[in-house]
């Protein structure tokens, strides 16, 4: 077992969560980190999300923070404004929720539903813009969302 | 090289954290905001990497170059896709990464099975790279030698773990070169 793992299994004694979908509309908002300035691949934007993971029978809370980055080009989809970015994101930020948030039982740890959550995220991302990425906790300066689910 | 391996090891810890309340956590931790802290440093070396990048292209006939720099690692990194070899089942690239971390390099190389744009499967190689891939890792070596003097990051030293949490790497699969270099080496634009 992972020490991830290890450690849910710890948790998951004590805590029960039934977790709350969320849906967003159009939030996010990416910010150029680093600048495009030459042709092809180049620059970074990111985004911050924060999810309130509730716990509906305990009332016990999770903050999943989630940094999402984007190239602003890549080779598959060319220049990809902040607008588009946002719109990709929240597309796959929604997907993720249906799939790793809802369907997760009530006995979910809701850290384990974060990574879940994050790690999904991450594939759908990837799958729609290569070179994205979604890592947990957000650098400073980023905007940020909030959400519950 | 330098640099021991429990020297890079001590470097790298600095840089991620080592526990697992502090990667799941929300906030940053002292690693985080070391890491990031370096990054603000390193950006304004940006346009040197682009330079390098620039100068890369003239040497790399068929190959389309691109700044893959995702501050989510530890390193610059740039992209040759080969204009050659790609089709719409295939395509596969070779990648220079420079570690902000510690004056040290490597190269290896991503194959990517395709539908339409949508990347199927990857396929890394880190330790030892397929024919096609030798020459161009070469051409880009001998260039990140010559413009930023780093050392070649020992292949075999590749899969020596680190114990460390970066991102989506844990330990006990977390190695050297992730927390050195990039924690999702198939992710690339």
């Amino acid at each position: 077992m992972s020490v991830l793992g290890r450690f849910l299994a710890r948790v998951s004694l004590a805590v029960t969560v039934s977790v709350l979908s969320g849906c967003i509309g159009a939030q996010l908002r990416f910010r150029t980190v680093v600048a495009k300035t030459e042709s092809g691949a180049d620059g970074w934007q990111e985004t911050c999300l924060e999810a309130n993971v509730q716990n509906m029978t305990t009332g016990d809370t999770y903050l999943c923070a989630v940094n999402i980055g984007m190239p602003i080009e890549n080779q598959q989809n060319g220049y990809i404004a902040p607008w588009y970015a946002a719109e990709i994101a929240e597309d796959c930020v929604n997907e993720a929720a249906e799939r790793a948030i809802r369907p997760a039982p009530p006995s979910t740890p809701s850290a384990l539903a974060c990574t879940n959550f994050k790690e999904t995220l991450d594939k759908l991302l990837r799958m729609k813009v290569q070179g994205s990425r979604a890592n947990l906790r957000c650098n400073p300066g980023v905007p940020v969302t909030r959400v519950n689910f | 090289m330098t640099f021991s391996t429990e020297q890079l090891l001590d470097i790298a810890r600095q840089y991620w954290p080592s526990d697992l309340e502090s990667y799941l956590g929300p906030a940053q931790g002292p690693e985080d905001k070391r890491r990031v802290a370096r990054w603000k440093q390193e950006f304004e070396r940006m346009e040197h990497w682009r330079a390098f990048i620039r100068a890369l292209r003239e040497e790399l006939p068929g190959f389309t170059l691109g700044n893959a720099t995702c501050p989510f690692d530890a390193c610059f990194r740039c992209s040759a896709y080969s204009e050659i070899d790609a089709s719409p089942q295939l395509d596969w690239a070779v990648i220079g990464c420079v570690s902000i971390l510690a004056p040290v390099y490597t190269v290896y190389g991503v194959r990517y099975e395709l539908k339409g744009k949508q990347r199927l499967s990857s396929e890394v190689f880190l330790d030892s790279l397929p024919d096609e891939m030798k020459e161009p890792s070469e051409v880009i070596a001998r260039k990140i030698e010559e413009t930023f003097g780093a050392s070649a990051f020992p292949r075999e030293w590749n899969r020596i773990p680190a114990p460390l949490f970066v991102d989506p790497q844990q330990p006990p699969n977390t190695t050297l070169f992730h927390a050195l270099f990039t924690g999702q080496p198939d992710s690339v634009p």
